[in-house]
């Protein structure tokens, strides 16, 4: 330090002598490879230079600062996020097996406050939806407890599917013992294809991916894994455990077949192994699971009552049977639906709603020994009171607009207002309604068409269609002579098609064309045939274009005999039309 | 069994879905079809002494000219590009979804079909066109979904060439 100091002031003095000193001494201080060093770092750009130290440079820098980071964070933010958008196969892929399970856990908190809410809801409140339940089960004949616990718990999965995400081919099935589907494979298609169009369709809202689709008795669940679909086909109402279970499996079996599923190119044998990580998606939960649950936690908390001694607990215990027993036999009542009950001895309330038709409480009561209770039997005749609490459902039900008022007068609904065309119609053929109201009073509620003004256009359009598609030109036998009176349809099919023409532009439809397609009867030979039924046909284009039809709309071809007609013999000698044109998408510019 | 994705691209009309119904015997409920764009079938292809699954995507309506062609070309192994004899407008579309194709960076093997080869008096479209294709090495075949010339054989020769890609 001391020395180069002292020599850099001799170099200022003389620099043409200093000059060699300095190398000399650098050469001493520095040793011999810092010309080489010198030499390579002078010959490299500028780029390779900072590439070859930057990271120690980063790390340096960030010990005393962080403002590397700060410098580097939104870069590296905006190439995440790119990388995302654009090849989001890539980063889920790798991720989905990390962050799958931690999601899960925060997500399962989340829900077990939401289960627990609901339960409570379920339980104490008369909602709506509780009493539209009520009243679903009343009319099916059915408990409320039982019938909440059709429409919430009872399930039995199935099937499980593991399908192949990119190219939508199943690649392995799990059946519950003794299920059968009509065609897994083709399903397995019809899924991702489904699932791809939602995705598409909805691509703006991320969050609107598919998880399930209701089909008939089945629910499909689907999870969606990056490289894998797991789908399972269920009976019945799931719980939330199925898809917990289904979305665990899934990321597990990314974990073993990552590699599978990225190299796949058909042969699925490979995946028979994923059967055992797949089995346990066949979950079942019956409503009788319920049922064995009650008494047997009654029977437990007797016999720990028994065990505690004493004549007192006796008593309780047999005040809690005489309870248990009269609560099952106004429960078994048909008809009735318990709706409350409240107790403390020596006082037991129950609340019921029944159809007229069933006997009443207390003529039920009448036989029966209740000691030590009281009992006390809010009735409510369910038909009376439904014209009330169905009243605030009805919007909901048929799907009302805010406008539309509704009223009870006497016995009677009124609706009044704007309704659609289709509601207006169900609403006035609800069986429902007629049941519990003695009319509907629709005369002041006003119906309106659904179709905008373009979908008219458009059923207008297929109308047509179809209209001239069913057009058939009979002729005589062997000939191209048309049965007297057929041309006698020409004049209003040239009226149809023009009015097909100018709404083709108005929709748009593009590149339309009428097949003129002409048939002839099983008689005579395949290439007689083929000629006379391409003569048939041709004779009708002309007819067209003699009618100002545009020929080059116009194909005609023979089509020769049908060997699998339907058709009487005689009927076979015809000409048939077909309107061909591009697909119709309503605000689309063709390309 | 292993097991294929196919697909069928072209214009409208020019017979895809005839073809795949004169192909295979099954027929899904055209309801899905309409609703969401695709129709889905499956046959079993014997080639080179294996059995191949083929599932065979076809697009309808709204989907030929919209973004949703990807996700429908997605994981496919080959296909078939359809063409209509009596339309030369069809052999554009054709080479456009070609493209299409080959922008996603896709290499895969396809055979483009000449369908309504019955239609013999109303061929229109360009020889010299075909001839140009063929010559950059595209196979073509000459179909009819009609009469069922090639149709069988389209889908074997498809087949042959999505084993020896495999490999
Ligand atoms: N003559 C003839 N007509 C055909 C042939 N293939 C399809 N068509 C007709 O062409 C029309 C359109 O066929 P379609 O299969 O719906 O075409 P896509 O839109 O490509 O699926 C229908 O009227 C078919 O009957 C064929 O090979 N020969
Ligand atoms: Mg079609």
């Amino acid at each position: 330090m001391t020395v180069s100091t002292s020599t850099s002031s001799t170099s200022s003095d003389s620099p043409i002598s200093s000059q060699d000193e300095l190398d000399r001494l650098r050469q001493l201080v520095l040793g011999p490879d810092y010309e080489q060093a010198l030499r390579t770092m002078l010959s490299q750009s500028d780029t390779e230079r900072i590439a070859a130290t930057i990271s120690e440079a980063i790390i340096q820098r960030n010990l005393s600062d962080k403002s590397v980071a700060q410098a580097l964070a939104p870069i590296i933010d905006d190439a995440i996020d790119n990388a995302i958008k654009y090849r989001p196969q890539r980063i889920t892929r790798v991720i989905y097996p990390i962050i799958g399970p931690s999601i899960r856990k925060s997500v399962a908190r989340a829900l077990a406050d939401m289960v627990q809410n609901l339960n409570q809801i379920l339980e104490s409140s008369l909602s709506l939806r509780a009493w539209g339940w009520r009243y679903q089960a009343w009319r099916a004949g059915m408990k409320y407890g039982e019938y909440v616990l059709l429409k919430t718990l009872d399930f039995r999965v199935e099937q499980v599917l593991l399908i192949h995400r990119e190219t939508g081919i199943l690649l392995h099935a799990e059946n519950a013992a003794g299920f059968q589907t009509e065609d897994p494979e083709l399903v397995s298609s019809m899924l991702t294809a489904v699932s791809d169009f939602v995705t598409d369709s909805f691509s703006r809202h991320p969050d609107t991916s598919l998880d399930n689709i209701r089909v008939g008795d089945f629910i499909l669940e689907i999870e969606t894994g990056p490289s894998a679909i797991l789908a399972a086909a269920i009976r019945g109402t799931p719980s939330e455990k199925v898809s917990q279970v289904l979305r665990h499996t899934l990321e597990r079996l990314h974990l073993v077949f990552s590699r599978e599923f990225d190299r796949f190119n058909g042969d699925r044998a490979i995946f028979d192994s994923a059967s055992h990580l797949m089995r346990p998606c066949l979950l079942t939960q019956h409503k009788e699971d319920f049922y064995i649950g009650t008494p047997w936690l009654a029977l437990t908390a007797i016999a720990l009552l028994l065990a505690y001694g004493g004549w007192e607990s006796y008593q309780k215990v047999q005040n809690e049977i005489s309870y248990r027993h009269i609560l099952e036999y106004i429960r078994t009542t048909p008809g009735y639906v318990i709706v409350d009950e409240s107790k403390e001895l020596p006082h037991l309330r129950l609340e019921i709603l029944r159809p007229p038709s069933s006997p009443p409480p207390n003529q039920r009561l009448a036989g029966l020994k209740t000691a030590p209770w009281q009992v006390n039997i809010v009735d409510h005749v369910a038909p009376l009171n439904m014209r009330e609490y169905l009243l605030p459902l009805i919007p909901e039900m048929f799907h009302l607009g805010q406008g539309v008022e509704i009223e009870l007068n006497d016995q009677t609904l009124a609706i009044k207002g704007l309704i659609k065309e289709s509601q207006y119609r169900e609403i006035e053929h609800s069986p429902m309604l007629q049941s519990v109201y003695s009319s509907v009073d629709l005369s002041a509620a006003q119906s309106y068409p659904e179709q905008s003004p373009k979908e008219q256009q458009l059923s207008q359009w297929y109308r047509l269609k179809a209209k001239i598609e069913n057009i058939r030109f009979q002729f005589q036998p062997n000939t191209t002579n048309l049965v007297a009176g057929e041309e006698q349809k020409i004049p209003e099919l040239v009226a149809d098609l023009n009015t097909a023409l100018s709404l083709a532009e108005e929709i748009p439809v593009y590149h339309w064309q009428l097949y003129i397609v002409g048939y002839a009867n099983s008689a005579g030979s395949d290439n007689a045939n083929i000629k006379i039924s391409e003569a048939r046909a041709k004779l009708i284009s002309e007819l067209l274009q003699a009618n100002h039809m545009d020929a080059s709309l116009l194909l005609a071809w023979g089509a020769g005999n049908l060997p699998d007609s339907r058709l009487p013999e005689h009927q076979q000698r015809m000409v048939s039309l077909q309107l061909i044109h591009s697909p119709i998408i309503l605000g689309t510019e063709y390309p | 069994m292993i097991a294929k994705k196919v697909c069928l691209l072209g214009s409208f009309a020019v017979g895809k879905s005839s073809l795949i119904r004169r192909f295979v015997e099954s027929i899904f409920s055209d309801k899905y079809h309409t609703t969401i764009g695709v129709k889905i079938d499956k046959k079993v292809v014997r080639s080179q002494d294996q059995d191949v699954q083929l599932m065979i995507w076809d697009i309808e309506g709204k989907d030929e000219f919209s973004t949703y062609r990807q996700s429908y070309l997605r994981g496919a192994a080959g296909y078939f590009l359809v063409v209509d004899g009596t339309r030369p407008d069809s052999v554009s579309v054709a080479k456009e979804w070609h493209d299409m194709v080959l922008q996603q960076g896709l290499k895969l093997p396809f055979i483009l079909l000449v369908n309504k080869s019955d239609l013999f008096y109303d061929q229109r479209l360009n020889e010299d066109d075909l001839v140009e294709l063929s010559s950059m090495g595209w196979e073509i075949l000459l179909t009819s979904a009609k009469t069922g010339e090639n149709v069988d054989y389209a889908f074997e020769r498809l087949t042959t060439k999505l084993l020896e890609n495999n490999e």
